[in-house]
């Protein structure tokens, strides 16, 4: 616990100091052409891309806004996934049945070409990017939100709670879908990393986050151009990229080992 | 009768799933004649002829449907000439052929493994060598393809370009690495949730090896997880397989969709996402089936 822990603050602080440190050293994070390439020293400990920028700054920039894509997509999936579930679980009936069998439909298509799709839409901005990847991402947590509100429906407290004259958004909101959260987090939680990893990958395409703002993925297309001669321009992003997939993943066991204790 | 009912369900999923793509990329803001160069208004009006875009979009979309169930896909709108046809029976055997090399590396190694992890007697101190293949599901194909490619390049073999089925060893091996330790994962668990049944004790009592009766008796339920996974594995491989092929410059469907985004080449994009969209809802429905006689226990009513 203590190791995910400390991976993780390490993980963060990187990445908010290079998103911090434009404003205060702002010649710091421009590039210096003379540096251009140049390989790993101790000026620079992971070298220089081909605008002699620092590669250490731009890892924990691209960092930074791949944590960032990834926990605004969560949440978008996580508003939409717990609407949808507890709407088709209240409903019932051959609505429940219609909205589950639409759900996987969308489990069944190549999501990816989806994410393309409502990037037409609002452009290739960073918001078209999280809320095209929450849009598809919402599926597993409808599932599991309905099958949770399935099981709490009939208790008393919610009984209670119509009696009092609660009307049926109030039950809701502050009965039924506090009662969801232990799931949806775990959920999430080890779902983030599927999300980072989409994220990279349209990125990689060229689909997703555009130059000159970088994530982990555009950093990596870069260095996987350059990799036969300048090999540091992959390698520090791939070992960062694999670096905080293993810790999320190790903090969504976690999580998800406390939650079903 | 029996196979009526989810060659029904197919043909729903495969037609909603149309309307959605084909109003989605039709009513997007923009369109495949805004381009850097202005055209005037009579050029237009020729193309958007051409295309029949100017006839109402209920019209449209009628042509449309029927055209995808007569096999006629359309003219791509930027790759001169080119029929959406031409371009799938050119490109799609390709990424089909990688996407099959990667299946078979993934589950012909991964089911292997798991069952020997889980036919081992079981042992507290030993480490499970699983962590070590769990390394591969953090290195999605774009990490790990530039790193192959590099090492193949210093081996002195060839890391780039299409010549024939050989040149697809490679990516393919990348793409299947990272479906390997989930489906050697489900395997385990299956076989290990079949040592604990009282028949696996049973006929090992009657003088069958640990190994023997688990496989012999234990694969039907075991296998069942991994048949299921192989839907999702399937969607994934496509997007996989696109990531690969840039990477190796392979002359499959990635590279075109990609183009197609990029140059709003509306009929190719929809001619894509229509046919991967048939392919895969083809292919969960023939799981769906398997499943069924796999394990009649799981089939589903209704």
């Amino acid at each position: 616990m203590k190791k995910i822990l400390v991976s993780l603050f390490i993980l963060l602080l990187w990445a908010f100091i290079c998103a911090a440190l434009p404003f205060f050293l702002p010649r710091m994070s421009s590039g210096d052409l003379s540096q251009a390439l140049a390989a790993p020293s101790t000026q620079h400990l992971l070298g220089c891309d081909a605008q002699g920028r620092d590669m250490l700054l731009r890892i924990g920039s691209g960092l930074g806004l791949s944590l960032w894509v990834g926990l605004w997509a969560s949440v978008v999936a996580l508003i939409i996934g717990t609407l949808y579930g507890s709407l088709s679980a209240l409903l019932g009936g051959r609505v429940d049945r219609l909205l589950m069998r639409f759900v996987e439909i969308v489990n069944a298509l190549p999501l990816v070409l989806f994410v393309v799709l409502v990037g037409l839409y609002i452009g290739r901005s960073l918001v078209a990017l999280f809320v095209a990847i929450g849009a598809i991402e919402w599926t597993t947590l409808s599932r599991m939100v309905r099958a949770r509100l399935l099981k709490v429906r009939g208790r008393d407290f919610v009984l209670a709670a119509r009696t009092m004259g609660a009307g049926g958004t109030r039950v809701l909101f502050r009965h039924l879908i506090p009662h969801t959260f232990g799931v949806v987090l775990a959920y999430t939680m080890l779902n983030l990393p599927a999300i980072l990893v989409l994220e990279a990958t349209l990125s990689y395409l060229g689909l997703g986050v555009q130059p000159p703002q970088a994530s982990l993925g555009v950093l990596l297309k870069e260095g996987a151009e350059a990799m036969t001669v300048y090999p540091w321009l992959l390698c520090g992003p791939a070992a960062v990229f694999i670096w905080m997939l293993s810790t999320l993943y190790a903090a969504g066991e976690k999580i998800r080992k406390m939650i079903s204790e | 009768m029996r196979f009526l009912k989810p060659l029904l369900g197919c043909l729903l999923t495969v037609l909603i799933v149309l309307t959605i793509v084909f109003f989605m990329v039709r009513l997007a803001p923009g369109g495949p004649f805004d381009t850097e160069r202005a055209i005037s208004n009579e050029q237009r009006e020729i193309l958007q002829k051409a295309y029949g875009f100017d006839r109402p979009l209920i019209e449209q979309y009628v042509r449309f449907i029927s055209k995808v169930f007569r096999g006629d896909w359309g003219v791509s709108m930027t790759l001169e000439g080119q029929s959406v046809g031409e371009i799938l029976s050119r490109a799609f055997p390709v990424s089909l052929m990688l996407a099959i090399f990667a299946l078979v590396i993934a589950v012909g190694f991964g089911i292997p493994l798991g069952f020997y992890w889980a036919a081992r007697p079981p042992s507290r101190t030993r480490p499970t060598p699983s962590h070590a293949l769990y390394l591969f599901t953090m290195l999605p194909s774009f990490v790990l393809a530039p790193i192959v490619q590099k090492i193949v390049l210093l081996c002195g073999g060839v890391a780039y370009g299409y010549e024939g089925l050989r040149s697809l060893f490679w990516p393919s091996l990348v793409l299947g690495l990272y479906y390997l330790p989930f489906i050697a994962r489900l395997t385990q668990v299956g076989f290990q949730e079949e040592s604990r049944t009282l028949y696996f004790r049973v006929a090992q009592a009657k003088g069958l090896s640990r190994v023997a009766a688990l496989w012999r008796h234990g694969y039907k339920a075991a296998l069942g997880p991994v048949l299921a996974y192989l839907g999702p594995t399937a969607a994934g491989l496509v997007t996989g397989a696109f990531v690969v092929e840039t990477v190796w410059g392979l002359p499959g469907l990635g590279r075109f969709f990609v183009n197609a985004v990029f140059n709003r080449d509306d009929t190719l994009l929809l001619g894509l996402v229509a046919f991967y969209t048939i392919i895969l809802v083809v292919f969960n429905a023939s799981i769906e089936i398997i499943l069924a006689k796999w394990n009649p226990q799981k089939r589903r009513n209704g």
